[in-house]
């Protein structure tokens, strides 16, 4: 089906399925060009609905950087929603991009983001609504190049089957050398081997089918790479100066609500707190901010561009920002005649940060959002959040002071080391902050996924019933006025550990999964843990006890190759500190902590307001 | 001052909402520096008000805005920097400035006008058509069911609802038909219900299914007379 008769059959369907607006493709800045008339055909696509991947940054900087080229087309693809797939797949409509309404099959690449490891099925339903072979070994020359990154990709293997290519770090550095290669190619009569060995030669670059790597329980047995050219570790790709590296002065501005309506301005990359728990703040070191100069003028391109209401300052922890206090009180003065929101999203609990909230609320105030993590001073101890309880208790009476009503806090249970009396802690400090005058008070809790390349990559994951009973537990507990309590379901949880700590053999799982109807796993209403059980069975697996493999610290981990930057010496260091509750402090402020992402990937700590110990 | 301002919705944004539709006005008049006057308070608002919610799917050709800015803008200067700034589909057609204290467009249109196009699996018969809508007008009481969000159905008399209905066009399967219909606060009639009263009465409408929908003028219609509110404004 060619993309006018696509056009023709959607003009009825659309009238009939959900938010239709959804997949119009015709939002202000989005591309209007002729695929015909292009060398390179790239599809950007997110397994998810579109008000959730349109919310995302990556995807913006890559669709306006790879537009911005000549004879490259950038276009997008969203997962479609039960409605109309189910129209699709009764009319044969193929997946099509927005734009075009081009089928998926005809691009030359297609990029799929890996940010959530419950989105993997949806990668696959897309693969199969767009008739393109979903394993990689049975896809042709005249198939798409199918490309995945995003921080999943920091353990790749449960997902590699699908993919030719895995991009390992920050994709805007290297996305322009994978299509140069590809074009080359593209003129030539090489087979896939051929430009799939030249890619392999790209900083940053992973070919999964170049590794033979065989497991037992979690122990690497083999890993064989297959030329001996390549090297035994890919090494995380990142970008050294933020101010030169591409960020959109325009982008996409949507009809329709999505998840995160407004302008992203990404202050810094990277975060060097620490947490132990935290996957983000290990594998996007190092610390890189941009400067306040060239934020003021992205900002000024933005608003003026895309006329947005709201202007969110955002990184890992928004509030360690180096200039953060002048830049927001810039931003304020320059743009509240316009009425233009300044949103913190990542704020830490300590007063600055209501000082900080203070400025911005000048225009619109909303909720406050802080993470503590655990409930006693302890297990914080443990997992290295260096927020205490007093922190806390001020910061909520000086923004209560000026005057914010609604405060949520995030929790997780589950956390190694944890005992009933860090579950008491959590209820404890809940209640003392609704009793800071009027407050009502909002507990999110979620559940530990152990993480790769974290210090607790080895830790082992709850079990179920006490995961039930530790909720059980707050449910009873977490009551009285102004407080309430939401958490997620164990047993999504349970199917994300599995996942983010797999192994190649998850890839089979995946595909029957599938087969017998997973997709958007991550909308609980959808998620059928049984589905689940029955794939891992099926393939000789058993979930359960999958995820809880015993994770040896001296032994090769499944995503041992990919070099994330911090070195397996410092994560068990961190390790047996967490063990013996003993914190790291912040290597920005103190010393050098010894992660080796400075060494290793040769880019240094980059403070715009200067302090920084790695830059002499 | 106040600006009224007349505007087209097109195919390219017909499925965008009201509210899809207020957001994309707000953020073209911040691109265009239009100094739009915000409401105080906790979440400030822009002093846009619109004449009638036109429905999802519908496009239109007259939907009247009015603008409140804080300080005094050439009003061909608006329409101008507006246009420039709104996405395709979505267009000022006129602007005219309004006296201050002009009653609001929603206390004053009630009539509006519609292009309906249908299509049918069976041959349409011309005068079978014609003599629908000659019985339909001649009817007194013509009741329908309205189902409503979270509250129980309602039926009412949509007859004197319906002003006026013209047979624009038959070709094979399709049937294209103006209708003047109520709008507005003190009663609003949908072309949806419009064509379900058809439905149920009348064996040629059996399978009409609503292919295109166009508001084609909204009205202040006084005892016989038709006044666009621009005018109303003005006189």
């Amino acid at each position: 089906m060619q993309s006018e008769e696509i056009r023709e059959k959607l003009e009825d369907i659309l009238p009939k399925v959900s938010k239709p607006t959804r997949y119009l493709g015709n939002e202000m800045y989005s591309i209007d060009k002729d695929l015909d008339k292009q060398q390179i055909n790239f599809l950007l696509a997110f397994p998810d609905i579109y008000e959730v991947g349109m919310s995302h940054l990556g995807i913006k900087i890559l669709y306006h950087l790879l537009n911005e080229e000549d004879g490259i087309a950038a276009e997008r693809v969203y997962t479609p929603w039960f409605d109309l797939e189910e129209k699709m797949r009764e009319l044969g409509i193929p997946l099509f991009s927005l734009e075009s309404k081009e089928p998926a099959k005809n691009f030359d690449i297609i990029g799929f983001t890996l940010q959530y490891e419950l989105s993997y099925s949806n990668i696959l339903n897309m693969l199969d609504l767009a008739n393109i072979p979903l394993e990689s070994e049975n896809r042709t020359k005249d198939d798409p190049l199918l490309i995945a990154g995003g921080p999943c990709a920091a353990n790749p293997e449960p997902i590699i089957d699908f993919f030719d290519v895995i991009v390992i770090g920050e994709a805007e550095e290297l996305i322009k050398e994978v299509v140069d290669i590809y074009s080359q190619w593209q003129k030539t009569e090489d087979g896939k081997e051929k430009l799939l060995h030249q890619l392999a030669k790209v900083s940053g670059i992973y070919i999964p089918s170049f590794y033979d790597i065989r497991y037992n329980v979690t122990k690497v047995n083999s890993f064989m790479p297959k030329y001996s050219d390549l090297s035994d570790s890919i090494t995380k790709r990142v970008i050294s100066d933020l101010d030169e590296s591409y960020y959109p002065t325009q982008w996409i501005v949507p009809y329709m609500d999505i998840v995160h309506d407004r302008i992203n301005l990404e202050v810094a990359r990277g975060c060097s707190r620490s947490c132990r728990f935290c996957q983000a703040g290990m594998i996007y070191r190092p610390v890189r901010e941009r400067s306040q100069e060239r934020l003021e003028e992205l900002a000024s391109n933005l608003i003026g561009k895309t006329g947005y209401e709201e202007l969110g300052l955002t990184s890992l922890s928004t509030s360690d920002y180096s200039q953060i206090k002048g830049l927001t009180e810039k931003l304020v003065e320059d743009y509240s005649d316009l009425q233009v929101g300044i949103s913190l999203p990542s704020l830490r609990a300590e007063p600055f940060s209501v000082e900080l909230g203070k400025k911005v609320q000048q225009i619109k105030k909303t909720g406050l959002t802080f993470a503590p993590e655990a409930g006693t001073q302890r297990l914080r101890d443990v997992i290295n959040k260096g927020v205490t309880e007093k922190d806390l208790i001020e910061t909520v009476q000086a923004a209560y002071d000026a005057g914010w009503k609604r405060v949520k806090l995030y929790f997780m249970i589950g956390l190694p080391t944890e005992t009933e009396k860090d579950l008491a802690g959590i209820v404890s400090l809940a209640k003392k902050v609704a009793e800071i005058g009027k407050l009502k008070v909002k507990v999110s809790v979620s559940t530990f996924i152990p993480k790769p390349h974290t210090p607790f990559q080895w830790v082992s994951f709850n079990r179920m019933e006490e995961l039930k009973d530790k909720i059980d537990y707050l449910k009873q507990n977490l009551r009285g006025k102004g407080l309430s309590l939401d958490w997620n379901d164990p047993a999504l949880s349970l199917l994300e550990a599995a996942f983010s700590r797999g192994d190649r053999r998850l890839n089979q799982v995946l595909i029957k999964a599938w087969q017998l109807g997973a997709k958007f796993e991550g909308w609980s209403e959808h998620f059928d843990v049984s589905i689940w059980r029955q794939a891992f069975k099926e393939v000789g697996l058993d979930l359960e006890k999958y995820v809880y493999r015993d994770f040896n610290l001296e032994a090769r981990l499944p995503w041992d190759h990919i070099e994330i930057g911090v070195t397996k010496d410092y994560l068990r260091r961190e390790y047996n500190k967490a063990l013996a509750e003993e914190v790291t402090l912040d290597c920005r402020s103190t010393e050098c902590s010894g992660c080796g992402v400075n060494q290793i990937l040769d880019v240094d700590n980059c403070l715009v307001g200067g302090g920084s110990n790695n830059e002499d | 001052m106040k600006i009224r301002a007349k505007m087209a919705k097109g195919d390219e944004v017909k499925f965008i909402s009201h509210l899809d539709l207020m957001n994309t006005l707000t953020r073209a008049l911040r691109r265009a520096r239009i100094p739009i006057k915000f409401s105080q308070g906790y979440n400030p608002r822009p002093a846009i008000s619109f004449g009638s919610a036109l429905a999802v799917g519908i496009v239109s050709q007259c939907e009247y805005i009015d603008f409140e800015l804080k300080t005094d803008f050439s009003v061909e200067k608006f329409k101008k920097d507006l246009n420039q700034e709104l996405p395709t589909g979505i267009e000022i057609l006129k602007a005219r400035e309004i006296p201050v204290n002009t009653k609001s467009l929603m206390a004053k249109i009630n009539a509006a006008r519609y292009r309906i196009e249908m299509k049918t699996e069976n041959i349409i018969d011309e005068n079978e058509a014609k003599e629908m809508l000659a019985d339909f007008l001649a009817k007194d009481e013509i009741m329908i069911v309205r189902k409503r969000r979270n509250k129980s159905d309602r039926e009412f008399n949509l007859r004197p609802m319906v002003f006026e209905l013209k047979l624009l066009d038959v070709m094979e399967k399709r049937i294209v038909i103006e209708a003047l219909i109520q709008t507005g606060s003190s009663g609003n009639l949908r072309t949806e219900e419009l064509v379900r009263a058809f439905q149920q009465r009348y064996p040629i409408s059996n399978e009409f299914e609503l292919t295109y929908v166009k508001r084609l003028g909204l009205y202040v219609k006084q005892k016989d007379k038709l006044l666009t509110p621009i005018e109303v404004a003005l006189e």
